[in-house]
Formats: C-alpha cells, structure tokens, sequence
C-alpha cells in the first residue's frame, strides 16, 4: 500500500482515529503477543514505566523484559513523555483503549489487572508512611545542616504519600466510581483521624476530578455527592464551620436520594452549625437526623452517636436536665452494643452532665468509670484518656491543687509530642482555665504572661482571642474591672475576627458585669440588651433570660426599679430548667436588686440559694461572695448567729482559695507529678515490658510524696501485669486513706481485683494459696457493697478448698454463696455431694439449679442430671424441657454447647437437632459437631442449613465452616465460593479468618494473585490469630516471585507479632533469605529484631534453628537472650544453651549455663537446672538440689515435685517440708498438701 | 524519546512562533496568548517549541511549561512549585518563596508522629461516626497544622507571586500552560482570576508572557474582565495553523521515508486542509512506515 493510500484509506473510515489504532492493534499482534498486550494495558496507568509494565505483566523481578516493551512502547507516536518522569499515552488513544476495556469480554481482566496496579500503589503509599516517619525522626538534624536538602525531602514525602494513592483511586474509577469511593473513604477515615488534613483535602479533590471525568451516570452522580459530603466532612474537622455549614446545607438541598447520606450530612451539618454557636439550627438539625435514623433505620449502629451530638449540644445550651436524657439513650445504645469502646463517649458526655448539674460525687464516679474502661480495656489509648484527664481536672480544680497538679502533669504526658506550636499553647489556655477555677490567680497570671508572648511568636488569632477572655476573667477576678472590661473588648474584637460567636457573647457579658462594678450603668444596659437579642439568636435562652435579668441593676439605677421587677420576673421563667451555674448568678443579680429594694427577705433566700447552687458546681468565688453578702445582710437585721454562720461559711470558702493561691508545689511533689507522668507515658507504650517499669515509676513517684493518684495508677498497673495481689493493696490503701477518691467504680474494681486475684491462684493449682487469698478476700469485702463479688470469692473459696480435699470447708463456703442467691453455686454443691456418693442430693441440687435463669448454670446443671441419671434419649429429652423452662430455647442451645465441650457428642447432637428449627445457630454447632466426627456429609448438609439463617453473621460462620469441610473435602473450588461468601458477610472474626482461608486454597490453586489480595486483606484486620499467619504466607509469595523486598517488609511484621510460632518461622526466613556471603551486622539486625519482639520469640526461634541441626546459630541466639538478663527469658535460656553445650559435648560450658539458670531462682526453670546439673555434668547431687530446696516458694515445690517424679522421695519430702509451714509462702499450703498426699 | 525537546524534529508552525516572539519582545501591550484547537493538533509539541525559543534565546529568557494535566495536585500551591522549579534554573532568585517553603515543610515534617484517632472513642471503628468531643485539643495537631499549612500554603502562594513581580522588573518571563480544560476546579478559578487578573494585567508587573494552551481556555472570561483592554492584552489563536505541502516533505524526509511522490504530499496536502489533525497525520504516516518495515 503507498502511503497516500494508506492515509486514504485512514480517512475514508467512519472512525479515521479508531481505524488507525486498529492498524496499530494489528501490528503489534503481528510482531508479538507481549508488544501487543502491553499496548493495551498501558492504557490503563496515567503513568508508567518499565516497573509499573513489571506490575502488570505480573513479572516485576524480570527487568529486562520490562524495559525492553517499554522500548519498543516508546516506538509509538502517541506515547506522551511526561515533564515529572514516566510516559503516558495520548488523551485521544488512551480513552479509545479504555473503551475497550469496559468490553465484557474484557472486564475479567481489566479488574485483575486493576488490583496489581492498586496494590503496587498501596506497597508504594506503604513504603512513603515509612519514610515520612524516618524523614522526621532525622527531621531535626537535617534541617540544621542543610535547610535545601530538608526541603527536598519533605516535598518528596508529601509527593510520595498522596500520589500513589490518587493512582490508585484514578486506576478505581476506570473500574467503577463506587470502587474509587471505598477507596478513597478507607484512606480518607485515616487521614482525616490522624489529622492529615492537607493530604486528605488533596485526596478528595483529586478524586472528584477523576470521577467528574467519568461518563455521566446515576453512580457518579451519587459518588459526586458523596465527595462533596467528604469535602464538608473535613472542614468541619478543621473548624472552617461557615463553609461546612455552606456545603453541606446545599448538599442536602440537592435532595440526595441516598438515605444514608441524608443521615451523614445532617449529621456534619448540625456539628458545623454548633461549632458556630447555632445551637438552634443545630438542635433542629440533629432531631432531623435522629428521627431519619429511627424512622427507616438507615444507620442503627450510628444511633448512639446522633443523641450524643443532641446531647452535647444542649449541655453548650446549659441544659444539662435535657442533655441527661439523651445521654441516657446513647449510652444504653451503647452497652447493648457490647462494644466497650462505644461506652466511653456517652460516659464521658453524661460525667459532663452530672458535673454541670451540681452532681459532682456523680461526675466524678463516671469518670473514673469512664477511665477504669480505659485502664482496663484500652490501656494503650491515648485520646480517651486526655478527654478524661479534662474533666478530672475540671474537678480536681474545685478540691485539690496538689491533685489538680497531678492531672496536668499527666494531661501534658498525654499531649503527642509534636513540633507544632500551637498544641502547647493551647494547652497554657487550658491551664490558665483550671488555675482561675481553683483560685491560683498567681499561677494564671504568671502563665498568662508566657502564653502572650507564645501567641505573638505563633501568631494565631483564634488562641489569641481564647487567651484575651482569661486575662480578662483574671483582672475581673482580681478586682481590675476597668483592665477587665478593656480586655474584654479586646477579645470581643478578637473573637469577631475569627467568627468565635459564643466567645463574643462571653466576652459582652464579662464587659458589661466590669461595668456595672464601675457604675457605668448605661453602657451595660446598651451591652445587655443587644446581648440579650445575641442569645437568643443563637438559641440560648438560658443566658438571654440571665441578660435580661441583669439589666434589672442598670433599670434600678435610672430609677426605674419596677421595671427591674419585670426584667427579673420575665427572666425567671426563661431560666426554668437551666443548670446551677447559671440560675445562681441569676439569684444573685435577683438578690442584689431585693436588697436594693429593701426587700432584705427575698434578697437572702435568694443569696442562700444563689451560694448553695455555686457550691454545688465548685465554684467558689461567687458562692464566696454570696455567702459575704448574705452575713451583712443577717448583721444588718441584727441576726447575729445567722451572719456569723456565714461569714464563717466565706471565710472558709476564701481560706481556702487564699491557700490555692499561695500554694507553691514542693520539689518532691514536682519530682513525684514528673515520675507518676512518666508511669503514665510507659504504660501508653505497646511494647508489654513497659508495664513493669511504669510500676517502678509509680512506686518512685510515690517515694517522693504520698499521693492518692499515683497509688491508683500503680494499682492499676500492677493488675495488668497479672500482679493481682499487689493490685488489690494498692487501691485498698487508696480507698481507705482517700476519701476523695471513694467512688463506687473503684469498689468495684477493688472487688473485681479481690476475684481475680484467687481466681489466678486458682487456674496455677496453686489451691492452698488461693483459699487463703479468698477467705482474706471475704474479710475484706464489705457485706452490702460488695454482695456480688463476695458470692464470686465464695465460690472460689468453695473451689479452692474443694481441690484441697476439704470437703466440709467446701460445702460450707458453697451454702453461704447459695444462702446469697448463687445457683452456681447449688451446682457446685450438687457436684460435691456427686463426687462424694450423695447422689440423691446432688440430684436434686442440679434439679434446682437447672431451672435457674442464668442459662450457662442451667445447662451445666442439666448435663451434670444426665451424668447423673442414665444418658439416654429420654433424659437428654427432659433435661432439655428442664432447662428450656426459664431460659428459654438459648438455654438449650448453651446446654448443647456444654454436652459437646465435655465430648458427649451424641447427647449434644441430639440437644441441637431439637432447637436447630428455632435458632439455626444450632445447625450451626450441629455442623461442627458432626465435622468432629468425621462426618462430613452430615456436617456440610447442616451448615448449608445454617447459611439460610437471617442473622447475617450466623451465614457468614456457617459460609466459612462450609468452606472449612469442602477444602478438607478436597473440592477447593467449593471451599472458595464459600469463603469468599463469608469474606462477604462474615462478622469481624469471620471474615479476616476466611480471607485467610481464601489466601492459602489460592495459592495452592496457583492463583498468587488472586491469594495476595486476600492474604493482604487478612494481613490488614489486625487479627492476631490470622494476620501474623496472613503476613508469613504473603513473605513467601513474594520471595517466591523474587520481591525480595515486601517479602521481608511482610516477615519483618509477622515477626513483631504475638503469635510466638509465626513470629519465630518470620525469624528463621529473615535469616535464611541471607546470602550466603551476607555482612555479619545483617544477621546481628535481625537477630537484633527478633529480642525486640519477644525473648519467648527468641528461644522458639532457637528450638527451630536447633530442630534443623543449626546448633551454632541457636547457640548464637541464646546466648544473646541470655545476655539480656532478663528475669523471664534469660533464665530459660541458659539451661537450653547448657541443653546444647551438653549435645556438642562442651560440659564445662555447659555447666556455667546450667548455674546460672540454678541461680536465677526461677521457680519454673531452676529445679530443671538442679537436674541438668547433676546428670548432664556429674554435680553433686543432694547439695545442688539443697540449693534450689533453700530458694522456698515455687523453686522448692517443683524441685520435691520433679524428685517425686524420679523416685527420690526422701528429698522431695525434705523440699516440701522447707516450704511447708512458712507463714509467708504463698506456696506452704500447696507444699503441705503434698506432704499429706505422700503421707496417704 | 528525549526529554528535551528536538527542535530538528519540530516542523513549521512559523505564525504562532513569530506571535510569540512578539510577545516575548514586548512589542507591544500583548502578554498572553491564548490558544485554543482540538486535541492531537500539535499544541504541546508547539509549546515544548516556544520554551526552546527562549531557553536557547541570547539571554535566555526564563520560562516554565506546566502541563496543567500532569500535576500531582491541581491546586496554586502545586502550580508555583513546578514554575519555581524551572524559573530557578535561570537564576531567578524567588527568596519570599523559598522562606515559607522551608517553614512549611519543617512544619509537616514536624508534625508527623503516630497521632491517634481524634475521637474519644477513636475513629478506627470502619464506618463508625466518631464524635470528636472534648479531645480537641489534645490530637488536634493535624487540624492545627492544617490551618497551619494551608495558610503557608497561601502565604507561598503570595510570596511566590511578589518573587515574581520582583524578577518581572529585571527581565521577561514566559509561563507556558498546557492541558487548561484538565487544570481542576480549583486552577480554573485561580489562574484567571487571582493570576492573570491581579498579576499579569497588573500594568506595574511589565515583563510576564503567559501562554494558555488547551482544547478550552478561558477567553471569553478574560474578555469580559478586561473589555477595551481585551484586545491589546490578549492575542486568542482559535486553531493552529497547517502544514504546507514543504513541511510534509519535510516531515518524511526526517522520518527516512524516501517511498513517496508528490501524489502522495497533494493527498496528504489536501487532508490536512480539510481538517486532518497534524498529530493523526504523523500518526499515520509512523504506522504505514512501521507496517512497510514489517512487510
């Protein structure tokens, strides 16, 4: 063909582009299918190169290859060079080959390939957090050095983290805008949680632009909405209000058909108008959001939260009676939620309430009900405990600067450290706060000082204005109303600039009660009666009524006192139900204007009021005042006893501010405040052997000074390390020597303490030890507090004593907890009479207990009757109708449950098959019953039953069981479907578990990739169970591919976690993937990692080496084990290192190992050292037992218990008797027990 | 394919060359050139072309090409940082802007750390509202630093703007934007009506040419902003011009092809004349010699 023909015959087509790209098409088909394939799939990039060909021809490692298509790529014409690095194809080419993707035929592939170039923007994004957190941990030093060079990095890491995800979200898009969307919002809830406002803005813009680039559509246009949602979303979060408001508000009046959306943006909208004191508009704005999620029941989950932002608003609105209620419906959400986390806000919400109530025992008590979640549950957690160190100090700020002190110290523990100045000016804002509450003007002052000079430096204009109404406050309240009212004005005028309107309104009233100190009484009218018009639009009534109020002084001084009447009587009814705070100053201006007007009566009812109301919610300046003000109006009436009562009453109310105010903190309880702070910090570290050098800070902290708190948080400590005996001494000393810190949640968990302790015991077999914890437990427990708990320590007791073949002493503690209302404790009674022959009994206390309405007492109790009686059908028949009685069909699914743990299978079966028609989680049980048998028809037949359940998380167990028996079954096509069903519906635990699953049938199916994106999905849930496993499979897929580098990046993971296995065989294929020829200093780094995550890591690791026959390098690792002088692991470590010695026939060593372990006085290790010694090495035998035997405790019971177990009874004897009779060893009860047990 | 531009491979376009050099001579009150055509026509070879003509001018003038499509970013913040990063090459001394820069990035550097979820419930809850609560302060760091860094953010923004007005007073200086219709919501705003309005028709600033080329660019708006003005500032070029029978010859000649005749050029001639993009010519006549190649 000549080329004019050519081009005629381009031109002469219908589509001239499309024909010649055919051509194109053709050609390269032609040359080579590769050529070919890669033309297409570039398409799909916006940018590639030969790595990213590498990506999507599935061959990263063949680097050759990849840079030769690019070469032959490069060939075309439309191939665009690009000005930042990378090619991309021309516009018009592109979109054309796009279009063709969106094919049918093709759609398979566009979607795998899609998620290679999504997961290699991940890795990438992965590998930026990296080096950002690298980047700024050098940040410092590189930006003294060489300001450019920082520069550089910095652009680099702020690059490096948005644009691989903006690939991945543009790659999302071509799929579908939804996907862009999940997407986006997965990353997007991260950024924006963590802070990362810039790059999350970045994100969204840089979506909408893709997805506006999209055909038009009904799911563009709703993912479009959702983007503007996300938009508003975010500046709510970094406190633009006005445009949030703007956005949001005209989303909403696009009338979006998605519901759920309409419930997310009321939501938002209702946050920015109340972050601009809107609190009408917000108030009406989140009924609207909680009737559209009750009505159709679009979000139930969210439900708690809706009432709790109505709550939140109406405690701004001072209206904590209102906000109560709504409190209450969050927070009873949230309990049924189970989830404990959930609880925290509605209880740190409802503290708030009880505090601004007047309520402060109250408060207090859910606060550290709040905190004791925290303590327990999310010790590591951060922000909630800052949240809950406000409000301790909000409280301790009315009774205790020692403690308030305490609390700062600790709220500044609690600040993340980072390099951004207006977090520690913020923070002065606070403190100045809580110094004004509790009298330290001194301290206010001084900081007020530092903080103004700050705020200059950092010039922000919004702390700033915050920082003007507290110096304003601080000259109010030291008598400088002049410098007071100026200073209010200037934060009015400062507040105004940065649209702070409740903080204009605050400051106007400040203004004006300065004032009116003055006599300028016209000005405060003008202020006061546009004041009152402010707050009522806003919607605070609550302030308007007290504006309205306290014009009545301006009204008496122009002479007009009956219309102070009328203002104070309107005033009144617009108070009704506001809280104390301000219905005393209301008192108080009423007071002021009776006295005036020689009504002396009702001015002091008012003042009497006035000042209880202030008390109430500590605030001690005003009930100070009042209290004054009602002694001179009692002298002025000759009531003499009356005034001296009150005066007394201030007096002592200002002693104690007057203290406040000179109390200097002494350099032992600076020490201490910085040592408890420091406890504090460590125990916010992951790492678990924190936890006991917080303890010794704790303790260190309380050497210097005797302090409540910091006992508390040893308590505390110590019960998460499992030191329960400590924990429980800890917080009875707090509770008996504190009487501030006596609340009924830390009785409660002394309580729990007093169990957990015995039950510790208990679970170790340390019987003897145990009942003489629970019987010091009963002692301890108050009667009418602590019911609950001394029923639990008396069934321990009865437990405990019942092990120690104490039958009478059993019996007794078990009658008491039964006498209490315990059914458990009947079963346990029915279980001793059964071990006992006293059958008839037994019979009928399980007969009892059966019918009881805990449905676990009630089935256990049922099994134990057809233990009793004979198992057949009928029985198993009747003690289903038994136990279903009172609890129900639950109660004979639990009696199910309970017959298959104790292996009675056909009794179970038959229990499940009657229920499975009213709970198909019965099928579901059923199903693994029969899988453990063996049968694994029966077993796929009733979890195919359970996958018709309604309960979409009951389907998704049974989809995974399913999937479970079909890969056993060998039908591993079967096995995925199920378990990509139950990745679908499954619950939290279900569905990492199956992706999982999912990962390791693919790769045996010899789908990597299909297996790589589940692995990384059950890699990312942060499940301990299938994560580190998820992590360990993902390294091999990836060294098998040859990506050396995200194979170790995934052992280096598993290495860290808590499964010892997993992290030990991520250690051994750390190692192994080292060269031969490999520097020393990488084995010592790895080495290095694997102490890091664990000595327990470290010695499996060393049994794997030593298993193989790498003696040399399990020696290496135990050595440095060993070398940790830990208490825990080195000791273990010694006697396997003298194990080995011994093996490679170096005894000497060996022997120096096996002493140190000896010496270490481990209980669990040093009697096996004994041993070691004396037949590996020829010690003499009875002196290296007597020395262990001399230890006491648990070392000298294991040494009599391994004797006993080689024959030496006269030694074991000799050991037991060294412990047994030693009043303080916890061991001498268990050691005695023996002795009796030989004697027998 | 190179990086740098190849004039050698660059065919005609002589009319749009001699209305740039006009421009860049400051001849007369033309400061932007607005060229609008259709896609594959030849605007960003002819743009790659005109930033050539000024490096390679005796001085050389500073210039900067941003194809607007091929920013991480669409936002002013990202424009200047690719126009600074040019600009500087030709020792354009942009100081203000480089000040801020090094606070803002000491700033996000700064601010990293594993801050936790904002909400007191913690935000890590997937699709869980989080309620922020009384926690503000405490994690508020990010929210702080957004403020923080979006307003250094505008303050580059500014300073780069002063730098420039500053280097505009010493020597001319020609940004060259390519891809307008793929700016972004934000740049669409921004370039007409902070950039070009309050800088380049700025009658103090005397030495900034701009180029704005795309498939759309914003002529009209910049019409009725200036009205009378319109005319002596702007210089709109609705379709680039075509090639001549001589420059096809040309062409073929650069690309080897020797297999050819005047039948061939008259057809080719005529097509291009008859609305043939230049871009799908090369298009084609690349394919026909890498089909004959194989054949």
């Amino acid at each position: 063909v000549r080329l004019g023909g050519f081009i005629e015959s381009l031109d002469q087509s219908e589509d001239p582009d499309r024909a010649l790209l055919d051509h194109v098409l053709e050609e390269a088909d032609r040359r080579s299918p590769e050529l070919a394939a890669a033309v297409r799939f570039c398409a799909l990039p916006r940018r590639f190169d030969s790595e990213i060909i590498g990506v999507l021809r599935g061959t990263p490692e063949d680097t050759e290859r990849n840079a030769a298509l690019l070469q032959q790529l490069l060939d075309y014409p439309f191939v665009r060079v690009r000005e930042k690095g990378g090619y991309v194809y021309h516009d018009s080419v592109r979109a054309q080959l796009l279009a063709d993707w969106q094919h049918d035929e093709r759609r398979g592939m566009l979607e795998d390939l899609t998620w290679r170039l999504v997961r290699h923007h991940e890795e990438t994004h992965a590998r930026a957090v990296q080096a950002e957190e690298d980047a700024a941990r050098v940040s410092t030093i590189v930006q003294e050095a060489s300001p450019a060079r920082f520069r550089q990095i910095a652009a680099a890491v702020e690059t490096g983290l948005s644009e691989p995800l903006m690939e991945a979200i543009s790659q999302l898009a071509l799929l579908s805008p939804k996907s862009a969307l999940g997407f986006l919002h997965d990353y997007l809830e991260s950024y924006l949680d963590r802070g990362r406002f810039s790059t999350s803005r970045a994100l969204i813009s840089a979506s909408r632009d893709v997805v506006i680039a999209l055909p038009e559509g009904d799911e563009r246009a709703s993912v479009l909405d959702w983007l503007e949602f996300e938009e508003g979303l975010m500046l709510v979060r970094v406190e633009q209000p006005a445009d949030a408001e703007e956005k949001l508000a005209s989303l909403l009046a696009s009338d979006p058909s998605d519901d759920r959306l309409r419930y997310w943006t009321l939501g938002e909208l209702g946050q920015a108008q109340r972050s601009q004191f809107e609190l009408r508009e917000a108030i009406e704005t989140f009924e609207k959001e909680v009737a559209l999620n009750e009505d159709r029941q679009v979000d139930p989950v969210n439900l708690p939260i809706s009432y709790l932002r109505l709550a939140r608003t109406y405690l701004l609105m001072d209206r904590p009676d209102l906000a109560s209620a709504h409190v209450a419906t969050s927070l009873a959400a949230a309990e049924e939620s189970g989830d404990l986390a959930q609880l925290l806000s509605p209880l740190e919400v409802r503290a708030q309430c009880e505090l601004e109530a007047g309520r402060r025992a109250d408060g207090f008590d859910t606060t550290m009900r709040a905190l004791d979640v925290v303590r327990t549950e999310l010790r590591t957690r951060r922000a909630p405990r800052a949240a809950l160190n406000r409000l301790l100090a909000h409280y301790f700020a009315g009774t205790s600067v020692e403690l308030l002190d305490t609390l700062l110290g600790e709220g500044d523990a609690l600040v993340a450290a980072l390099d951004n100045p207006l977090v520690p000016l913020r923070r002065h804002v606070e403190k100045i706060d809580w110094f004004l509450q509790s009298g330290q003007l001194r301290r206010a002052r001084a900081l007020a000082a530092v903080a103004e000079s700050e705020v200059e430096t950092v010039g922000s204009d919004a702390v700033r204005a915050e920082l003007s109404y507290r110096k304003a406050d601080l000259a109010r309240l030291e008598g400088s109303f002049e410098e007071a009212a100026e200073e209010f004005a200037e934060c009015d005028a400062a507040a105004s600039r940065v649209g702070r309107a409740d903080l204009v309104a605050y400051a106007r009233r400040g203004r004006a009660l300065a004032l009116s100190r003055q006599g300028r009484w016209g000005e405060v009218d003008d202020l006061l009666e546009g004041l009152e018009q402010t707050w009522r639009t806003h919607g605070h009534d609550g302030f308007a009524a007290l504006a309205r109020a306290e014009r009545a002084g301006a009204a008496r001084h122009r002479g007009d006192p009956a219309q102070g009447d009328r203002l104070l009587s309107e005033a009144g009814v617009g108070l009704e139900g506001a809280g104390p705070a301000l219905r005393a100053d209301f008192l108080r201006a009423l007071a002021e204007h009776e006295a005036a007007c020689g009504r002396l009566a009702a001015a002091g009812s008012a003042l009497a009021e006035s000042a209880r109301l202030s008390e109430s919610v500590g605030r001690r300046v005003p009930a100070a005042e009042a209290r004054s003000m009602l002694a001179a109006l009692a002298a002025a009436e000759g009531g003499w006893t009356e005034a001296d009562a009150e005066a007394r009453a201030a007096a002592g109310l200002l002693r104690e501010l007057a203290e406040s105010n000179d109390y200097e903190q002494s350099p032992e309880r600076e020490a201490g405040d910085r040592y408890n702070a420091d406890g504090l910090r460590a125990l916010l570290s992951d790492d678990p052997t924190t936890l006991a050098s917080a303890i010794g800070l704790f303790r260190a902290a309380l050497e210097h000074a005797p302090n409540p708190w910091y006992r508390l948080n040893s308590a505390y400590a110590a019960a998460a390390l499992g030191d329960w005996g400590a924990a429980v001494d800890a917080l009875a000393e707090v509770l008996d020597e504190s009487p501030e810190m006596r609340c009924s949640t830390l009785r409660r968990r002394l309580a729990e303490f007093h169990v957990a302790r015995g039950r510790a015991l208990l679970d170790g077999g340390w019987h003897g030890a145990a009942a003489d914890a629970f019987a010091d437990s009963l002692e301890r427990l108050d009667r009418s507090d602590h019911a609950e708990a001394r029923l639990r320590c008396l069934l321990g007791l009865g437990d405990s004593l019942r092990l120690a073949q104490d039958v009478d002493g059993s019996a007794a503690a078990y009658r008491e907890a039964e006498a209490g209302g315990s059914a458990r404790a009947t079963l346990r009674l029915g279980e001793l009479m059964a071990e006992h022959g006293d059958r008839d009994a037994a019979v009928e206390a399980f007969r009892d207990a059966a019918r009881s309405e805990d449905t676990e007492v009630a089935a256990e109790s049922a099994i134990r009757l057809t233990e009793l009686l004979e198992d057949s059908p009928e029985e198993v028949d009747r003690a289903v109708e038994l136990v279903r009685s009172t609890g129900g069909p639950e109660a004979a699914l639990t009696l199910g449950n309970g017959l298959a743990a104790r292996g009675r299978t056909r009794a179970a079966g038959q229990v499940y098959g009657t229920v499975q028609s009213e709970l198909p989680e019965a099928s579901l049980r059923l199903g693994e019953l029969r899988r453990d048998e063996g049968d694994l028809a029966a077993a796929r037949a009733a979890f195919e039953r359970a996958r018709t359940a309604p309960d979409r998380v009951i389907r998704g167990a049974a989809a995974a069981r399913l999937g479970e028996v079909l890969r056993a079954e060998d039908d591993l096509h079967g096995a995925v479907e199920a378990f990509r069903e139950a990745a679908d519906l499954g619950d939290e635990d279900a569905q990492p578990w199956a992706a999982l699953q999912l990962g390791e049938i693919l790769l045996g199916l010899g789908s990597p990739r299909e297996a790589e994106y589940w692995l990384q999905l059950a890699a990312s849930r942060d499940d301990p169970l299938v994560s580190p496993r998820a992590l360990l499979h993902l390294g091999d897929l990836m060294a098998a591919s040859l990506r050396r580098s995200p194979a170790q990046d995934a052992y280096r993971r598993a290495l860290t976690s808590a499964d010892v296995e997993v992290s030990a065989l991520a250690g051994l294929r750390l190692l192994d993937a080292l060269p031969a020829d490999a520097p020393a200093s990488l084995r010592d780094e790895i080495v290095a990692a694997v102490l890091r995550s664990g000595g327990q890591t470290a010695l499996r690791l060393a049994d794997l080496l030593a298993d193989r026959g790498d003696r040399e390098a399990a020696q290496g690792l135990l050595r440095r084990v060993e070398e940790l002088d830990d208490d825990l692991y080195a000791p273990d470590a010694a006697l396997r290192l003298g194990e080995l010695l011994v093996e490679a026939g170096d005894r000497e060593e060996a022997r120096s190992f096996y002493r140190r372990a000896l010496e270490s006085e481990d209980g669990t290790v040093a009697p096996d050292a004994a041993l070691r010694l004396i037949d590996d090495t020829d010690e003499p035998a009875e002196e290296t037992v007597e020395r262990v035997i001399e230890f006491g405790g648990l070392s000298a019971v294991r040494m009599g218990d391994l004797l006993r177990e080689r024959g030496d009874h006269e030694l074991a004897k000799r050991a037991y008797r060294h412990v047994a009779g030693v009043e303080r060893d916890p061991f001498a009860p268990d050691a005695e027990r023996r002795l009796s047990d030989d004697t027998s | 394919v190179s990086w740098i531009f190849e004039p050698s491979q660059f065919i005609d376009r002589a009319k749009e060359q001699e209305l740039f050099i006009e421009l860049v001579e400051l001849q007369d009150e033309a400061r932007v050139l607005a060229i609008r055509d259709s896609s594959n026509a030849g605007k960003s070879q002819l743009l790659k072309a005109l930033r050539w003509e000024c490096q390679f001018r005796d001085p050389p003038v500073p210039v900067s090409l941003v194809p607007l499509d091929q920013i991480e970013h669409k936002s002013a913040h990202q424009l200047v940082l690719s126009l600074e990063t040019a600009l500087r090459n030709f020792d354009c001394e942009f100081a203000r802007f480089r000040e801020v820069e090094e606070e803002r990035s000491g700033r996000r550097l700064g601010a990293i750390g594993r801050v936790e979820a904002g909400s007191i419930s913690g935000g890590d809850v997937s699709g869980v509202k989080v309620e922020p609560g009384a926690v503000a302060i405490f994690n508020s760091s990010g929210e702080i630093s957004f403020d923080l860094q979006e307003q250094l953010k505008l303050r580059a923004v500014d300073a780069f703007l002063e730098d420039l007005r500053e280097v505009c007073k010493e020597r001319p200086v020609v940004i060259l934007l390519d891809a307008y219709e793929q700016c972004g919501r934000d740049l669409e705003q921004w370039i007409p009506l902070i950039f070009l309005r309050k800088h380049v028709f700025d009658p103090d600033v005397e030495r900034l040419i701009v180029v704005i080329a795309g498939q759309r660019v914003p002529t009209a708006g910049l019409q009725k902003m200036l009205g009378d003005r319109f005319e002596r500032i702007v210089k709109p070029l609705d379709s680039l011009s075509t090639w001549e029978r001589e420059h096809i010859r040309q062409y073929l000649d650069l690309e080897g092809i020797e297999d050819y005749d005047d039948a061939d050029v008259d057809l080719l001639y005529e097509k291009l004349k008859a609305g043939l993009s230049i871009g799908a010519a090369v298009a084609g006549i690349q394919q026909w010699k890498r089909q004959e190649a194989a054949a």
